[in-house]
């Protein structure tokens, strides 16, 4: 996917006119709030899991390398083959060449953030090979020729109607009617001999368990056990971040995982993959490869933007998300959307390319609050903010405004000054009605509210003045 | 300098790596899940088998559970849940010790999964109470795809192998020193999706119905 | 109320920016609320901002020199109160993140920040205030801004002092913890998004049928009220201290008047 997050005022325009949008927003936010919120409730040990999902991540990343050579030792004892990927290039020449080798026609695809973060898509057009999209939300983006516009429900930005349109178009077969089942059900016909025929098999991984070398995916279709295992090859992508210790600690991570992401105790499928096909197996691939991506992850590691590494991908900030529910995910134009897209964002590109991700957020602290590994995300926006700051990559306009400002704030007799002329002027200005309507220099705000008329003086020069005994003004 | 050898370097130095002994980041790591019940969701004294068939049955996993009383019944159970939802025609009955020497009179077992409509029954090797899961592991016996092919899934549970946590199934395991099947699978449920709207739907493209039959051993 | 002999405590009173300059009703219903309570409230002339617009656009050096100007002209005081649940975050949760701990300052900063508060949870948690014979006639609904209830756990504390005004009833508000919109710089930096996230503040306000909406920022009382009052909703938006003081007679912000 091509990051246009440089344009994210121009998509909010549009995102902002965009009623259907609207609609799948409105239609999905508060039930996945909902949802969470009662699962949550009854998980009495949710907090407990959350504090040591923390200090697990933080402790294996404190290990990083240690653990990493484990699991690659593990994983090749078991028969995998360990590729180590630096950059998206990397990555995306070696899922290439091992379609090449394996002469691949088709490839059958487990939904994956990372995998969209190298551009997997393109490494299969370069290895001549057909990408088939499993995933209900990645189908229906493959289909429409549309980014992902969420991490767990690619497809959130359309609604069931754009859906129906899009499968009658596309579909062999078409749907049996419009109702939401049915274009399951039509999915469901589309995909099945597709399964079964395909070359190779791509998934990521949910985690990586250095102590066994085993991956995780945590699903609900049944796409990825019938992505890799029909195929001759396994291919795994995956983020180095994604490590952990053990199978006890996968458990931690999976009862908050399902929790946070859908509303459930646990995903219909938790499968652990840990090499090809053994002898005597009745099915499997022959082949498994595991590809550990980079991507600046080792950039993060050790800097204030470290706690970003400890994400599930578990999407509950952008749920809870004031912004996100205003301009859906395809407004920041990049693969990671919401608040985990307004951090990670700027350090997998550049706080440039970025701009506008980190000030587009009212640092309301709900993301905080349900992430289920207590990442500090509006703390370390702000944090991408100071660092714009130093870059110099603020506004002229905004750095003035803000300069006066500040010169002021720290002169307080002046700034009393500044502000009763000011209060004078706006009430003036107010023509004697209690709002005001139109105002210069004020119109982000009157575009859309009223101002309130403000007294007859500040608090300050009322204050001072009732000391003087001339009492206080209304 | 190899990929490798470059982000090991670089995690090195972000890390600012201490010399601590493996054995050391072992005891650290083991320290940090050494009190599962802080993370466990509490039974409340309920048995396990009640626990796990609330679970199974709930609407969030949407199972259907049957209960015989030894092997020897379980292809009456099959039967009965095959006229319950109407439904003749071979079905696909997993070739395993446990139900080879079953009597299946009256039922052809045959049935590949090629096509979809499909049933098949399978043997799981364990059960988690904790949340209605079974567990299957692929092997010589054991085609993962049988259990994630057909539209009915019937699925043999034995109450001996029935587990409270995942945390007792990696113990049983026997850990990383013992033979690693390719895939061990946690399924809970019907396979289902809601990236339409958010609307929980089941058969997505796994099984659309899932029937226990535990047999009491 | 403190016992006769017992030293009354000396409350710096902070009014905030936005409060001095559009509402200082605000101010003279916090003061009103202090004394009632039983402190000596003292109005420092050289307060200006807590520095918030600088430290969230990422000036961490201007909010420094201006957080430096509020530690010197207040940390005599047993308390800061502060009308504002995001200043008084700012102070109590923020200012630690500009001054390194190695800085000259920290250890005053660190004083004054742990002894800064929010208003309504100053009245309630630590000079167990609640004021009497307070009348207010009507049907309030009630907004959490973010930084009070997500920063200082201010929740209960209103609801319970407002429980006890005579002819008030409360009418739950949907989403009450959602976000308004107005985040600071965030209204005027991204308008139109902040028009979007406020147009559903203010349509579940309207649906609540109340006349009367109550919150414990300015900020977002100003930008509610703003949008209430654009789109033609009749509901007079107050500060709760207003309220509890008996001052809420003038038809609120962005009202009819008095």
């Amino acid at each position: 996917m091509i990051q246009t997050s440089d344009r994210f005022k121009e998509h909010v325009a549009r995102a902002l006119t965009d009623t259907n949008l609207k609609v799948a927003l409105n239609r999905t936010t508060s039930l996945l709030q909902t949802r969470r919120k009662q699962v949550v409730e009854e998980y009495a040990e949710y907090d407990e899991a959350r504090k040591r999902a923390q200090a697990i991540k933080d402790h294996t990343l404190k290990h990083m390398a240690h653990y990493l050579e484990m699991f690659e030792e593990n994983a090749t004892a078991q028969g995998a083959i360990v590729h180590w990927a630096k950059t998206p290039d990397e990555a995306r020449r070696i899922v290439a060449d091992i379609c090449v080798k394996a002469e691949a026609k088709t490839a059958t695809r487990v939904k994956s953030m990372l995998g969209e973060e190298i551009g997997i898509a393109d490494a299969l057009k370069d290895a001549g090979v057909e990408r088939i999209e499993t995933d209900l939300a990645e189908h229906i983006i493959q289909l429409a020729e549309d980014p992902p516009s969420h991490i767990v429900m690619p497809a959130m930005h359309k609604t069931h109607e754009q859906v129906a349109t899009l499968f009658d178009d596309k579909h062999g077969v078409a749907p049996d009617s419009h109702d939401i089942p049915d274009l399951v059900a039509s999915a469901r016909r589309e995909l099945r001999q597709k399964f079964l025929s395909a070359d190779v098999g791509i998934s990521g991984a949910n985690f990586l368990i250095a102590e066994t070398g085993a991956i995780v995916t945590v699903t609900n279709e049944g796409n990825s056990e019938l992505t890799c295992t029909p195929p001759k090859v396994h291919i795994v992508t995956a983020g180095i971040e994604k490590i952990i210790p053990g199978m006890d600690h996968a458990s931690v991570f999976l009862r908050l995982l399902a929790r946070a992401a859908i509303g459930a105790e646990i995903t219909q499928y938790t499968t652990f993959y840990n090499g090809p096909k053994r002898d005597g197996d009745a099915d499997g691939p022959e082949q498994y490869h595991i590809v550990l991506v980079d991507n600046h992850r080792t950039d993060m590691l050790g800097s204030d933007l470290q706690p970003m590494l400890r994400c599930i991908r578990c999407g509950a900030c952008m749920n809870h998300c004031p912004v996100y529910a205003a301009v859906g995910g395809h407004a920041y134009g990049a693969v990671y959307p919401g608040p985990m897209g307004s951090v990670l964002t700027p350090a997998l590109s550049s706080l440039e390319a970025a701009k506008d991700l980190p000030n587009a957020c009212t640092l309301n602290g709900r993301c905080k609050e349900v992430c289920p590994v207590n990442i500090p995300l509006p703390d370390m926006l702000r944090n991408l903010r100071a660092r714009q700051w130093d870059a110099k990559l603020v506004s002229p306009v905004a750095k003035t405004a803000l300069g006066g400002w500040g010169y002021l704030a720290q002169r307080p007799k002046l700034y009393h000054l500044v502000v009763g002329l000011t209060v004078h002027g706006m009430r003036a200005w107010a023509f004697g009605r209690n709002r005001i309507k139109r105002m210069p220099f004020a119109g982000g705000w009157v575009k859309h509210r009223d101002l309130p008329r403000p007294e007859k003086g500040s608090f300050m020069q009322q204050y001072n003045a009732s000391k003087h005994g001339i009492g206080r003004r209304s | 300098m190899s990929d490798r050898a470059a982000i090991l370097q670089s995690v090195r130095s972000a890390s600012r790596a201490l010399d601590t002994s493996a054995a050391d980041i072992a005891a650290e790591a083991a320290a940090l899940v050494a009190d599962r019940t802080g993370v466990q969701p509490g039974f409340d004294g309920v048995h396990l088998t009640d626990r796990f068939v609330a679970k199974a049955t709930s609407e969030r996993v949407t199972a259907t559970v049957d209960h015989v009383a030894g092997f020897d019944g379980v292809p009456g159970a099959v039967q009965a849940y095959l006229a319950h939802v109407k439904r003749s025609g071979p079905i696909c009955v997993q070739s395993c010790a446990e139900l080879d020497g079953l009597n299946w009179t009256g039922m052809e077992r045959g049935a590949t999964l090629q096509e979809d409509g499909g049933c098949a029954v399978t043997c799981a090797e364990y059960g988690i109470a904790e949340t209605g899961s079974v567990v299957f592991r692929s092997g010589a016996h054991q085609p993962i795809l049988t259990n994630f092919l057909p539209l009915h899934h019937i699925v043999i549970l034995r109450t001996s192998t029935l587990l409270a946590y995942p945390e007792d199934l990696w113990a049983h395991l026997g850990g990383r020193d013992a033979p690693q099947s390719r895939l061990l699978t946690i399924v809970t449920g019907t396979s289902g999706t809601a990236d339409i709207e958010a609307r929980n739907v089941r058969g997505a493209h796994g099984p659309k119905h899932m029937h226990i039959v535990m047999v009491a051993d | 109320m403190t016992d006769a002999g017992v030293q009354k405590p000396k409350v710096g009173l902070f009014v905030t920016c936005l409060v001095d300059a559009m509402r200082p009703n605000i101010g003279f219903a916090s003061l009103k609320l202090l004394e009632a309570a039983g402190c000596d409230v003292y109005v420092p002339e050289a307060q200006t901002c807590c520095g918030q617009p600088a430290f969230n656009s990422g000036d961490d050096a201007t909010t420094r020199a201006i957080a430096k100007q509020i530690i010197e002209n207040f940390e005599q005081y047993d308390y800061v109160v502060v009308p504002s649940g995001s200043c008084a975050s700012m102070i109590r949760t923020h200012y630690s993140d500009v001054f390194g701990a190695d800085d000259p300052l920290a250890e005053r900063q660190t004083a004054l920040s742990a002894k800064t508060w929010e208003i309504l949870s100053f009245l309630s948690d630590v000079m167990q205030y609640q004021p009497q014979d307070v009348q207010y006639d009507g049907v309030a609904t009630y907004h959490d801004s973010c930084s009070g209830l997500r920063d200082l756990g201010v929740h209960d504390q209103p609801r319970q002092m407002l429980a006890e005004v005579s002819g008030l009833k409360l009418a739950a508000l949907k989403d009450n913890d959602a976000c308004c919109g107005f985040g600071g710089t965030f209204c005027v930096k991204y308008p139109d998004i902040s028009n979007a996230i406020v147009t559903d503040k203010a349509q579940n306000i309207a649906d609540t049928g109340a006349d009367t909406l109550l919150a414990g920022d300015l900020g977002c009382l100003m930008n509610m009220a703003g949008k209430l009052s654009r789109d033609r909703h009749k509901v007079k938006a107050y500060h709760t201290v207003e309220v509890l003081a008996g001052m809420a007679d003038d038809g609120g912000i962005c009202g009819d008047g008095g």
